[in-house]
């Protein structure tokens, strides 16, 4: 079975602004607005409009970030990267 | 509703016209006062005495700009001012009406409306006068009447969360309302403020906008 694979929604389609701590995002298409934290702010940032497997994205943010000793860092990326799917941030293909 | 309610139900025919129709600011169900050309925004759920507290503080040298809505302006930020009848409720009636003695300026008590008693409060004429003057949001507050005195700072998130909930047309504004928003969130501060009367909430918002000066 092919891999899933993942790309950011276009830049033009997002005005991010900084809120505190938090991240704030206009989603012009559907015009929702969302306030995400930590870690998917990162995750949204090491995607690109290249589509990339999860395996792929980890190796990416593995370079910036260090995820430290145990836990399923894979499982918790497929996770989030969920969330980010159905909010219609990150567009997923096969 | 009933007929004797009927300035009830003429105020929230105007604040629904108002909620649904406007489109030139951004519309935050809040009162707001102002001095020395920067305004206090007072936001919070129905008998939390965001107009009781404009009435009281339009008695003691402050500017009644609003108590239903404030209008923020989608490119300066700036408030604007919609000084219409004061909408007292219940027991905020009697503690007004020991501050204003001017017995004209009260109109009729509409009894067991659903929001239960209910009298209109005729606006100082200076604030009327001024209704065309905006002024600059320095302080957003979010008061919560019958509490233990408590003052905190609200996060930005909270307070972007809480203003989107009461703005009436947030959402029908789009990007422009996220960007109004965004920027009043982020260069208003915001304070939490739970009160057992309004002379201890009085009190506190003299201190804190004495300190903001």
């Amino acid at each position: 079975m092919a891999e899933l694979l993942y790309c950011r929604e276009s830049e033009d389609n997002i005005l991010e602004r900084a809120l505190d701590g938090l991240t704030l995002l206009y989603h012009r298409p559907s015009g929702t607005t969302h306030i995400i934290d930590s870690p998917l702010p990162e995750i949204l940032a090491g995607l690109d409009d290249s589509p990339v497997t999860l395996e792929g994205l980890r190796d990416r943010l593995a370079r910036s970030f260090d995820f430290g000793e145990g836990g399923d860092v894979t499982a918790e990326l497929w996770y989030h990267l969920d969330t980010l799917v159905e909010q219609g941030l990150v567009w997923v293909s096969r | 509703m009933a007929l004797q309610h009927g300035v009830l139900a003429a105020e929230m025919g105007m604040n629904l016209q108002m909620a649904l129709g406007w489109r030139r600011h951004l519309l935050i169900h809040a009162s707001s006062v102002e001095r020395d050309g920067r305004a206090l925004v007072m936001t919070g759920e129905s008998g939390s005495g965001k107009s009781t507290l404009a009435a009281l503080l339009a008695e003691r040298g402050w500017r009644f700009m609003g108590d239903e809505f404030a209008l923020i302006d989608l490119k300066s930020g700036a408030v604007h001012p919609f000084p219409r009848l004061v909408s007292l409720k219940n027991a905020a009636i009697e503690v007004v009406r020991e501050v204003v003695r001017d017995g004209a300026r009260f109109g009729p008590v509409m009894q067991g409306t659903p929001k239960g008693d209910i009298v209109h409060l005729v606006p100082p004429v200076s604030a009327v006068q001024r209704m065309y003057q905006s002024a600059e949001p320095a302080l957003l507050l979010f008061p919560r009447f019958g509490f233990v005195p408590d003052l905190r700072p609200v996060e930005q998130g909270e307070a972007f969360m809480r203003l989107t909930q009461a703005s009436t047309n947030y959402v029908a504004l789009g990007e422009a309302g996220f960007e109004a928003l965004h920027r009043f969130v982020t260069q208003v501060p915001a304070l939490a403020l739970d009160y057992p009367d309004s002379e201890s909430a009085i009190a506190a918002i003299e201190a804190m906008w004495s300190e903001l000066a």
